[in-house]
């Protein structure tokens, strides 16, 4: 089924620019990839640093404000990584290290829910500044922050992984630069 | 910060010495250079015009203090983005352990 997903995602004219055919495509779409997980981890970071007791002075409450921020870098990531999966699809699915990822962006997600859903979220928010986390949050997120480190270092080993395992890229992928080295 | 800083100024500094080369050789990653060089100046003036101000909490941030602040995003995302396009500009190092054409 996913196979049958993946294929039909290739095939979409999203899936043929993504592939090589508007060459910029994927340069573009891993540029911005990684501004917004900088956007994403820079938010979410500095909230769980602050939840783990650093920066004591800064207020739980306002502070929240920072995470439309960080969903809005999550969405982008999301947004591009589609595109980049649809250029190249059965480069992730065979890829171990892409569901590592996956896993560990489900697991963060439980993670938020979680902390939202059963009102951790805003008992926290009452906390003044000099105020540590209670126990409850400060392990909810310590497993968030976790958990993005966890998904940082497959989304490396997911790009690294194709050198190593030499597959093929799209075959029309055929940058050149203005010295007309093939890219 | 420093020391997100420090920690890529090390990982980075291994990196270019994995393929010095090729790296040396392209002219995007000095636009990178250029970028953090600028990012770091208008971090300093950040902490010494803004945050060196007793009256910070007491009235809304200066214009000059905004300008500084887009200044550094600006300065940190040009960055960012020459450094992943470091991968698709200047000649590829040949050696196939250094392919610079995908990255992370």
């Amino acid at each position: 089924m996913i196979a049958a997903f993946a294929n039909w995602l290739h095939a979409t004219s999203l899936g043929w620019a993504a592939g090589g055919g508007l060459p910029w495509v994927e340069p573009a779409c891993k540029t911005v990839h990684f501004l917004g997980l900088a956007l994403l981890i820079g938010c979410a970071g500095v909230y769980d640093l602050r939840l783990l007791g650093m920066a004591k002075g800064l207020a739980l409450g306002p502070l929240q404000r920072l995470m439309p921020f960080a969903a809005l870098g999550f969405l982008i990531n999301l947004a591009t990584g589609v595109v980049m999966f649809a250029g190249s699809p059965f480069q992730y699915l065979e890829n171990v290290t892409f569901w590592l990822k996956m896993l560990f962006i489900a697991l963060a997600g439980v993670n938020v829910l979680a902390f939202y859903l059963t009102g951790l979220a805003r008992q926290v928010a009452a906390l003044g500044p000099g105020r540590a986390g209670r126990g409850q949050a400060h392990r909810c997120r310590l497993a968030l922050l976790v958990d993005w480190r966890r998904v940082l270092g497959p989304h490396v080993a997911v790009h690294r992984e194709r050198v190593l395992t030499n597959l093929p890229r799209a075959p029309d992928v055929n940058l050149r630069n203005s010295s007309g080295a093939t890219i | 910060m420093w020391m997100g800083f420090w920690i890529n100024a090390v990982s980075g500094i291994i990196l270019l010495a994995a393929d010095a080369t090729t790296k040396l050789a392209n002219p995007t990653f000095y636009v990178k250079m250029a970028f953090i060089a600028a990012a770091v100046v208008v971090m300093v003036r950040i902490r010494r015009t803004v945050f060196g101000d007793p009256q910070i909490d007491q009235q809304p941030i200066a214009p000059s203090g905004k300008l500084l602040a887009w200044a550094s995003i600006i300065c940190w995302t040009g960055a960012i983005t020459a450094g992943r396009l470091m991968a698709y500009f200047g000649t590829d190092s040949g050696a196939p352990q250094f392919i610079n054409r995908i990255g992370g």
